[in-house]
């Protein structure tokens, strides 16, 4: 199994590159490749992300399931 | 009758009765209601697909009767924000409040929703810290009226494979799939307010119901320029994507595609609705002259009229719904639908089913073809004619429709009996 790793604002990103699977602080997070080979996520449904790893950041910036104000 | 209007042209006291409604509604947990099911709804059947209009139009519906009743006032309409005006008005203190400290987060610290003063919630419902905004951020500029003008044009409603790289689509296009470099239209508003406005629980943002009242008017303004367009996909589509589907969910239950087509049967209309008089307070308006869809003037028995003349066996619509009244499906029963008040009634349908299932289906398919052509070329500025003449309603409703529904459904009696 291929993983990819990074610490974003304090919350651990694993990414499975075989399977294309991602968690967030061992939190599953949904993920889809559209057919332009973009990703998506229903964490952001306004935007696609050209790499999961892109997509991971937006989620831990964006998502109020990620408090990244007070640094938890 | 709720008219909607432009948020920059609200009044001083109709802003503080709908930020006060907003609080009201916040305070008693129905909004972050709202936020948690916008939020745990499944995306693909809200979003990137037919549905993502009526099932929005539907949930923003369910937040403007909470705000009518926390107001007190039943004809209290949800503004709308309109992308390609200056806006300022609906960004100040006395409204919603601005942009976000950029120099802190982004937390907004101005106006009713700042910070102390609202809350935003996560996908779960727990409290997660003030509300955000970052205001072109995400993207520099929002959608301009050429693009209104553009996605207006684009027909038809939604085509195959029903999804986020559906073209020609108006619902894709506006949605924001394509047609701009980057988030259109839609995706747009978002992504530009940014913050709280990105993920899936951007109803946190109030703005949000203000930004997806504005999706919704565009919607009803395609309908009205575009009468021979309707819902699409009728059937074939993915599950809670067709035409009678039950959709997801909103907070107040589960309602179809169909039943989200015709704003005036909803309740409410637009402030540039031709005969919406926004300064019209609804049923029991005392001001002179025609006060728009809740005129109840001598005669005039309402949008709802059954008055005589109009009672014939199988005459189930709730009456005629003027000129907002713009057919379903493929194409619209333009003179069957004006003729019984809805595109909903039970001889429409028969008619519509009639013509998809049967007719151009048939061996004589092609020659029903020219006929039905030659019908949506002649029939709009009969309908019209129809709406504004009752006389006439009634004398091809009588004379013409009820003997061709005999036709229809003796026809189908024969060919289930030779089937047999």
């Amino acid at each position: 199994m291929a993983q990819q790793e990074e610490t974003h604002k304090g919350f651990k990103i694993v990414i499975d590159t075989d399977k294309n699977e991602l968690t967030i602080d061992s939190k599953k997070i949904d993920i889809i490749k559209e057919d332009d080979g973009k990703y998506s996520t229903s964490y952001m449904p306004y935007t696609n992300y050209g790499s999961i790893l892109d997509l991971a950041r937006h989620v831990i910036d964006k998502a109020p399931d990620f408090d990244t104000l007070s640094g938890s | 009758m709720a008219i909607r209007k432009n948020a920059t042209t609200l009044t001083s006291a109709e802003k503080t009765e709908f930020v006060n409604a907003v609080k009201a509604v916040k305070a008693s947990g129905k909004y972050d209601q709202q936020v948690l099911r916008h939020a745990q709804a499944q995306m693909s059947a809200i979003h990137r697909c037919p549905a993502f209009l009526p099932w929005h139009r539907s949930f923003i519906l369910d937040y403007e009767k909470d705000l009518q009743q926390a107001s007190g006032n039943p004809n209290l309409g949800l503004p709308y924000w309109n992308w390609a005006e200056d806006a300022s008005a609906m960004w100040a203190d006395d409204f919603l409040g601005g942009n976000g400290d950029q120099s802190d987060s982004g937390i907004v610290k101005t106006g009713p929703f700042r910070q102390g003063e609202w809350t935003i919630v996560n996908s779960s419902g727990n409290s997660a810290g003030p509300l955000i905004r970052e205001f072109g951020e995400g993207t520099p500029s929002l959608p301009t009226p050429t693009d209104i003008d553009n996605v207006l044009n684009t027909r038809p409603y939604d085509a195959s494979p029903w999804n986020l790289t559906s073209q020609p689509s108006f619902r894709n296009r506006v949605e924001g799939w394509y047609g701009a470099s980057g988030p259109g239209m839609h995706n747009r508003g978002h992504v530009w307010v940014g913050g709280s406005m990105t993920p899936m629980t951007s109803p946190n943002d109030p703005v949000f119901f203000l930004h997806h009242c504005f999706v919704d008017k565009l919607w009803h303004d395609w309908q009205v320029q575009n009468p021979g367009e309707g819902y699409l996909p009728i059937s074939g589509g993915s599950p809670r994507q067709n035409l009678n589907d039950q959709m997801e969910p909103t907070v107040s239950g589960s309602t179809t595609p169909a039943t989200m087509l015709d704003i005036q049967a909803l309740g409410y209309s637009y402030d540039t609705d031709a005969g919406t008089d926004p300064g019209d307070t609804g049923p029991g308006d005392t001001g002179p002259g025609d006060t728009g869809p809740g005129d109840t003037g001598p005669g005039d028995t309402g949008p709802g009229d059954t008055g005589p003349g109009d009672t014939g066996p199988g005459d189930t619509g709730p009456g005629d719904t003027g000129p907002g009244d713009t057919g379903t499906g493929g194409r619209g029963c333009f003179i069957a639908t004006a003729a019984y008040g809805s595109e909903m009634a039970s001889p429409v349908q028969t008619l519509r089913d009639f013509r998809d299932n049967i007719a151009l289906n048939s061996r004589f398919r092609e020659l029903f073809k020219r006929v039905f052509d030659f019908y949506y070329r002649l029939s709009p500025p009969v309908a019209n004619a129809m709406r504004q003449n009752k006389a006439l309603k009634n004398i091809i409703k009588y004379a013409l429709i009820w003997p061709l529904l005999g036709i229809v459904k003796v026809g189908s009696l024969a060919k289930e009996h030779l089937k047999k």
